[in-house]
């Protein structure tokens, strides 16, 4: 065993940047709602829906068929005034 | 008879012990450290790319900028902590072919020889010195240790104005070498010193460092590795200020201390009751370099990166005057270079090099403002040689520390001038013969010098923001605090394990407090100033220190004002970022308790039992640390506030 000590120390390292990379993508990945109900100590009344990744994507997709021609006017209008107005909805549905 | 002096009532202090050296502790500051590179990373990347408030772009980058700046430090130190290796220790060199190869030449007892420097110091304080070098221990009798006063202010009696310290070495029975000039200052001194005499290994005392019994025995040992160029062993200030009740402070300012009125006696009563036991003013100027021998200079060991820093270095004799003799070679070759590329004939060459070698001179330490830093990076750099360094972990001396903030300034501005000349003329970055550890750990020297670039960004964000209302980043939200509080919180406890043991409030403090002189140095520097060595005003002027704190007091001026404006528009609900206001109160506290520092050391007075005629000797000896230690690079203040 003691001819492997060497091995140790580069493992622990290797260890080490793995935990930290790991980390990192795992802060990035961090979303308010992991937290639970978000409370404002600032705003008084009901809070703005916080945007969450996925309305974003939904968006972005949204204006991208609207770009390519898949929609029209009125779909986009529908589709916003669906997105707006039934929210937690539409994540659901999606 | 030995006279009284303000520092004999801490003649029983005791120095503090070397911090044992632990590998778990080491794993974990590793493992932590390379956490706080990868979280800073991501923190900077995400405030660099996402987080910059388009309404306020400029704001926004030169406060992303400083957190660069400063994360940059913060990996130099991070590498600079990295590991601990303290050199194995060994008994005391006994005979010469113990610390060298004589090649032939019979072998005798090593010598060694102990300068004390010294300008206009009160020569009975020189005298201390004296007795405690005359006190050195030595295990071997045939071991001839030679004391030399080098007296740069030619006190031999032929000013009477002057006081003899010609007279007081005569009389301890050491020797006394004078010059009749300046030049170079102490290392003209040390130049002079070596040119009369010949111990093979030599040891540097300031006029006030007082070298414990053990000081020669505990460290000629490392020149058993006949590498070994010189040992520095920690500067220890054994007359830093002491702590004191608050109550008493609040009861002196109020001038309530004595009174007889019965008010004011209740008050007092009530005062010290609520306030008795919480301790102010320890160490105020902030002169304990623990942090800085203990841990930032032991760990360069590791690099083989550890300066001298004058007092209380030993060195080899053989390595300093080979550098020299190089360095004058260098200086033949380069005019041979050029008088044959301007196609002179043999005979030109040969009168022109005659002349320079009658003009020039060997000079051992360099002629710098920072010659013990410069000179150390010069050793270090030298390929043929590869000499190497130690810091030692004990004290082995005591030295006194400066009194008054107009003397601390003045000594503190002068490192940062020197060390910022070599950042400008000679960078160690592009020395050639330096290793990567020890490039990076001279640059992390350096740099801590730069530290006021993006510590004013940081005392003057809160203010912009009180007054504009914009925010340097795009909010204040969750995305930020997702990014800055583990970086933060990692950071933290990094240099919690980096400086395990030590205290570092202080350091924190004046890290942010000294902005102000070092702005002032680089400018200087910049504009290609010379450093003058300027000796320190021997009274103890209150008046001098205003315009060292004058910037401190705006800052914490506005900042206030600028709470008060912030906190009147949140009660009547006109704020536009009311969290940002709540980040930035909260920023703004640590920054006035750090500038706060400066003001309470300006204002600070000795304890009213110390009469004006210990103040002024007090004073006196500053003038030693200052002229004679003019380059100490790497202050403890400047290092430690690095961190």
């Amino acid at each position: 065993m003691k001819n492997y000590k060497f091995i140790l120390k580069p493992l622990f390292f290797i260890f080490n940047l793995l935990f930290a990379t790991w980390l990192v993508l795992r802060i990035e990945k961090i979303q308010p709602s992991d937290f639970g109900e978000y409370k404002s100590i600032f705003y008084k009344g009901v809070m703005p829906k916080m945007v969450t990744k996925a309305d974003k994507k939904y968006l972005k997709e949204l204006c991208a068929e609207y770009k390519a021609g898949k929609i029209d006017d009125s779909k986009l209008e529908e589709q916003l005034d669906d997105f707006l107005t039934h929210e937690e909805d539409k994540v659901k549905k999606r | 008879m030995k006279k009284d002096f303000y520092f004999n009532k801490y003649e029983d202090r005791k120095p503090y012990p070397a911090i044992p050296d632990n590998k778990y502790r080491t794993l974990l500051f590793q493992f932590c450290g390379i956490l706080t590179v990868a979280l800073g990373i991501s923190y900077l990347n995400w405030r660099w790319r996402h987080s910059l408030n388009p309404d306020a772009v400029i704001f926004s980058i030169f406060l992303v900028l400083a957190e660069t700046l400063s994360f940059l430090s913060t990996v130099m130190i991070i590498i600079n902590f990295w590991s601990n290796k303290d050199p194995e220790k060994k008994g005391p060199v006994h005979y010469l072919s113990e610390i060298e190869d004589l090649q032939g030449r019979p072998d005798r007892p090593v010598r060694l020889d102990v300068f004390i420097a010294s300008y206009n110091e009160d020569v009975e304080l020189v005298r201390y010195s004296i007795i405690d070098a005359k006190n050195l221990n030595y295990p071997y009798k045939d071991v001839d240790i030679k004391i030399y006063v080098l007296d740069d202010g030619r006190r031999d009696g032929r000013d009477p104005k002057k006081e003899n310290m010609k007279i007081v070495a005569e009389e301890e029975g050491v020797g006394y070498l004078i010059r009749e000039h300046n030049e170079g200052y102490k290392a003209g001194n040390l130049k002079n010193a070596l040119e009369h005499t010949n111990g093979d290994i030599f040891a540097i005392l300031d006029a006030d460092t007082r070298p414990f019994p053990d000081f020669l025995v505990n460290t000629t040992g490392y020149f058993k590795n006949p590498k070994m160029a010189w040992v520095q062993t920690p500067q220890w200030f054994y007359d830093t200020t002491e702590p004191e009740a608050l109550s008493d402070v609040l009861n002196k300012k109020l001038k309530i201390k004595d009174s007889k009125n019965l008010f004011a006696t209740g008050f007092a009563a009530i005062n010290k009751f609520l306030f008795g036991k919480i301790k102010i003013n320890e160490d105020l100027f902030g002169n304990d370099p623990r942090l800085f021998y203990d841990v930032i200079l032991r760990k360069r060991n590791f690099y083989n990166a550890a300066f001298c820093c004058g007092a209380g270095s030993i060195h080899r004799r053989e390595a300093i005057m080979s550098l020299a003799v190089k360095d004058f070679a260098h200086k033949l070759k380069d005019l041979k270079t050029q008088m044959l590329s301007n196609k002179k004939n043999q005979q030109e060459i040969a009168k022109e090099t005659s002349a320079l070698m009658k003009k020039e001179d060997i000079i051992p330490f360099k002629f710098h403002a920072s010659e013990d830093i410069y000179t150390s990076i010069m050793l270090h750099a030298d390929k043929e040689n590869r000499w190497q360094s130690v810091q030692h972990a004990g004290v082995e001396c005591r030295m006194l520390s400066t009194q008054d903030l107009d003397s601390w300034v003045k000594q503190h501005q002068r490192y940062a001038e020197g060390s910022l000349d070599i950042a400008f003329k000679d960078n160690p970055i592009l020395i050639k013969g330096l290793s990567l550890g020890q490039r990076i750990c001279y640059f992390s020297t350096i740099w801590s010098y730069f530290a006021p670039l993006w510590i004013l960004i940081f005392l003057l964000s809160p203010v912009v923001f009180f007054f504009s209302l914009e925010l340097p980043v795009k909010a204040y939200s969750f995305e930020f605090f997702k990014y800055f509080l583990p970086f933060q919180i990692i950071n933290t406890l990094t240099m919690l394990l980096g400086c395990w043991g030590i205290e570092t409030k202080r350091g924190d403090q004046y890290y942010i407090s000294s902005f102000w002189f070092m702005i002032l140095s680089m400018i200087s520097v910049i504009r290609g100033k010379k450093v003058k060595f300027n000796v320190t005003p021997k009274g103890k002027s209150f008046a001098k220190n205003t315009p060292h704190i004058l910037p401190h007091m705006i800052i914490i001026g506005l900042t206030i004002l600028g709470i008060i404006y912030n906190a009147i528009l949140v009660y009547l609900n006109k704020h536009p970022t009311p969290s940002g206001f709540a980040a930035n109160s909260f920023w703004c506290i640590f920054n006035i308790i750090s500038l706060s520092i400066m003001i309470r050391a300006a204002y600070w007075k000795p304890q009213e039992e110390e009469g004006e005629e210990e103040v002024a000797a007090a004073n006196t000896q500053q003038v030693t640390s200052v002229f004679s230690e003019p380059g100490t690079p790497g202050s403890p203040i400047a290092e430690s506030i690095a961190k």
